[in-house]
């Protein structure tokens, strides 16, 4: 029955910094959001997980003790330990090198598939939201087609279609990755169409696509950052399982789903070969859903302020 | 002499920030009867936040602290939050702004009136039934059937803040806290809820504080009037006499409102001045 | 001296919604006022005054009637042409909800001065913010940073901009406490007597009315019942019912 309002706290006072321009406001509230982060402990270990992942896949060839490729059969299936510190699989490769290889094409996978689906995603739906009628009940629509599929179902459909591969997989995947963005966009353009805001633009005589692109698509922006953060996760296991089902990266390319399928005919004597690149699928997934989770306390401009 | 209905001593709400902590209502006292109290000040006067902390509603980081915080013969500093519970709805009641926020959307205002009920007396369904239907007609309902079988969303917003009101009074509270009743309502409907809040008050000789933001609205209803401004009570006054104000932001919220005797004038501002806070 | 109106409603009806859902909002309209006038529109909550408003701010298509505002001719069922709005402004209600809270202030005042292709935008965006009280240590921030009432000076700031011959101003006090809203009401009242500007004023407060308005129409459920000068209001020979409701409503404040 009874409501719960923010008390209303007395504006502080003092002196704060007054930007001059244009560009020294925008400043200011860059530094304001990246010092709001690092105070944030998600936001801290999920970035530095994913900063982890960025060097590893750049560093690659500085870091690796080995050649990823190189087979040494006398050396197969050998423990973690001094010579291979990750162990070595089923030819011999070593695991680390293979490891810090294998981040190359995950990054790229996450990288590509965010870039295609998520400004086609918040397109449709800024599109939908804002002009509804018709526009809203076709756009929509497909979306929903488009969802009913399961995700890896879809995806692995596609990429038989498209014959296996790194590409054809981003592709697969994009293309299954962007009806949220486009519910989460519409949802959002729905509850800003009416705002007074948008109706004092309109007011101004701002045209329509002037409005979509400069009134409300900013406001949409953190909301699918933080949705773009969290579905990296998925995008990793989903690009793994397509890797474990051999539909994706081709050997002999290291790729952490391959890298488990090859580790599954030995995971009771050599539990290691599956073991690390699933760890490293575990804590990657896990550092972009922390990330995701503190960009949303940082983000989100109803959490704080 | 006659035990106060409500007696409070040095009330203080805090709110912790980055800043160390912010004194939202500070040093607050009122022993009351069964009178019509008014409670005025600007937003962020803490005239609504007095009125959660005396109902145990503040909820942490926010702390409340008092000297003395009793309703008749109860102390309530320490009570448990089955006690509050208990308290609310039972010996006191909260009317909020807006009865679309504050009514269940899902449930029946029969329902809900019943259930306000049934938490506090262990009476027979029809007996219930009876009650609540009897309340829905003294709240000045035509229709109380209608109204006890309908959803909030069915009602205007008038007739809500009286289901509202009906839903608070049922169980025959000693003390009733409004919050801005009214300020959700048309202007015409305002009047009625208050002139229906007044007779209520009078007859059943109950408590009331009314908080608001509306000084000369206030002053029409109550015996009593605190101005509070930046959590402190700046002045109290007999509602009757409000010329005989005599701190200057009573003065000041006084002389600005407009009225035709304003036309083609400027209107007096406030200039705050700092030692109101401290005083 | 003769003048003819500046702002002409003949026989408006205002709809919601379309075909099934079509409510109607307004009916049959019919409204003169006069270059310079304040016009007040009062009304209750649903009485049809803000939709109203909102037509004759060109943000409203769904009606049908005759509309014209300085000359020119409001088209049922089209927006208007971009240069309408640079004579017709509108200021909100709600100062926390009218203004983009991504925005800078500068950047609020700005969107409206390019689109209608205003040059010296440093120098305007200055003197209309220093106009409205605000100064330019406003300028660079964010609507979450300003109080409501100073943000309802951005937003006057942002109408005032384009130098508009009317200005529809709907409840800008209603949001605000008393001590803001009469500074408000001596800034609309500065603003007025600066600018050869013509106004029309919605509240649901009688004695605001009666303090900045001319003259006024009484709106109930759509119709318009009444109107009359604000010395009627005040010397209380409000003949409407549903008028003196209202004033009975409002106390004492609004009539003496």
């Amino acid at each position: 029955m009874i409501v719960a309002s923010s008390p209303s706290l007395p504006e502080p006072v003092g002196t704060r910094f007054e930007p001059s321009s244009r560009t020294q406001a925008r400043l200011v509230q860059l530094a304001r959001a990246l010092h709001r982060a690092a105070r944030n402990p998600s936001t801290l270990a999920g970035s530095l997980i994913v900063l982890a992942l960025v060097f590893a896949a750049i560093l690659a060839p500085l870091l690796a003790t080995h050649d990823p490729m190189a087979q040494d059969l006398a050396a197969r299936l050998t423990p973690p330990g001094a010579a291979h510190w990750l162990g070595t699989d089923q030819l011999g490769r070593d695991l680390y090198s293979r490891l810090l290889y294998g981040a190359q094409p995950t990054l790229m996978i996450v990288v590509l598939v965010v870039a295609l689906s998520a400004p086609f995603g918040v397109a449709i739906g800024l599109l939908a939201g804002y002009f509804g009628g018709w526009v809203e009940a076709v756009l929509m629509r497909v979306t929903d087609i488009v969802m009913a599929f399961p995700r890896l179902i879809l995806a692995l459909a596609l990429v038989a279609v498209l014959q296996p591969g790194l590409v054809n997989a981003v592709i697969a995947i994009a293309i299954t990755a962007w009806p949220p963005y486009a519910r989460l966009a519409r949802a959002e353009t729905l509850s800003l169409r009416h705002s007074e805001f948008v109706e004092a633009a309109r007011g101004l005589g701002m045209p329509s696509g002037q409005i979509i692109t400069g009134q409300i698509l900013p406001l949409c922006l953190s909301s699918a950052a933080i949705r773009a953060t969290l579905d990296m996760a998925g995008i990793i296991l989903t690009a793994a399982g397509l890797g474990f089902l051999g539909l994706g990266a081709q050997p002999p390319m290291a790729e952490w789903g391959a890298m488990i399928a090859a580790g599954r005919d030995h995971i009771f004597d050599a539990w290691w070969v599956a073991a690390v690149p699933g760890l490293a699928i575990v804590l990657v997934s896990l550092g972009f859903n922390l990330l995701g989770d503190g960009l949303r306390d940082v983000l989100d401009p109803k959490h704080h302020d | 002499m006659m035990q106060p209905l409500l007696q409070v001593h040095g009330l203080t709400v805090t709110f912790p920030t980055p800043s160390g902590p912010v004194p939202v209502v500070r040093d607050f006292s009122l022993t009351m009867g069964r009178e019509k109290i008014g409670v005025v000040g600007e937003s962020g006067s803490g005239k609504s936040m007095t009125a959660r902390a005396i109902l145990g509603l503040v909820r942490p980081p926010g702390q409340v602290t008092a000297r003395t915080l009793q309703l008749e013969d109860m102390d309530l500093m320490g009570l448990s939050p089955r006690g509050w519970q208990a308290l609310r709805g039972k010996k006191a009641g909260m009317i909020l702004q807006d009865p679309k926020f504050s009514l269940n959307p899902i449930k029946r205002i029969g329902n809900q009136i019943e259930e306000t009920l049934r938490l506090h007396e262990p009476i027979r369904r029809g007996e219930r039934r009876e009650r609540a239907l009897a309340m829905l007609e003294a709240v000045g309902i035509d229709d109380p059937v209608r109204v006890y079988k309908s959803y909030p969303h069915e009602l205007s917003g008038g007739m809500g803040q009286r289901a509202m009101i009906a839903m608070m009074l049922v169980s025959s509270p000693n003390l009733l806290i409004a919050d801005e009743p009214t300020s959700a309502l048309d202007v015409v409907v305002r009047e009625q809820v208050l002139r229906l809040l007044d007779t209520l008050v009078t007859d059943r000789g109950l408590g009331l504080i009314l908080i608001s933001h509306d000084l000369p609205m206030v002053a029409r209803f109550c015996d009593r009037i605190l101005v509070m401004y930046r959590g402190r009570v700046v002045e109290t006054l007999d509602a009757r006499y409000l010329d005989a104000a005599t701190h200057p932001y009573t003065r000041g919220l006084l002389a600005c409102l407009p009225s035709p005797a304003t036309r083609g004038h400027m209107l007096p501002t406030l200039s705050r001045d700092p030692s109101w806070e401290a005083a | 001296m003769f003048h003819s109106p500046l702002i002409l409603v003949e026989a408006a009806d205002v709809f919601y919604g379309v075909s099934r859902n079509r409510f109607q909002a307004v009916f049959g309209a019919n409204l003169a006022v006069m270059p310079r006038e304040t016009f007040g529109l009062v009304g209750g909550s649903g009485s049809g005054k803000s939709t109203l408003l909102r037509v004759l701010a060109g943000l409203s298509p769904n009606w049908q009637g005759r509309i014209m505002i300085g000359g020119m001719n409001l088209e049922p069922g089209r927006s208007p042409p971009r240069a309408f709005h640079r004579r017709v402004q509108m200021v909100f209600q709600d100062p926390y909800a009218s203004l983009n809270p991504r925005h800078t202030i500068d950047r609020i005042i700005a969107d409206g001065l390019k689109l209608h292709g205003f040059t010296d935008l440093d120098r305007r965006i200055a003197a209309v913010l220093d106009q409205v009280g605000l100064g330019t240590r406003f300028r660079y921030r964010f609507p979450h940073e300003l109080s409501g009432g100073q943000r309802q000076r951005v937003a006057i700031a942002r109408a005032i901009a384009l130098e508009p011959e009317v200005l529809l101003l709907d409840e800008p006090t209603s949001a605000l406490d008393a001590s803001v809203q009469a500074e408000i009401l001596n800034l609309l009242a500065v603003i007025r007597q600066e600018r050869s500007v013509t106004s029309v004023f919605v509240s649901h407060d009688l004695a605001v009315i009666a303090h900045v308005c001319d003259r006024l129409a009484v709106m109930q459920r759509g119709r318009i019942v009444e109107q009359l000068s604000a010395d009627d209001l005040i010397m209380r020979k409000a003949g409407h019912p549903y008028t003196r409701e209202l004033i009975t409503a409002s106390g004492e404040s609004a009539a003496q």
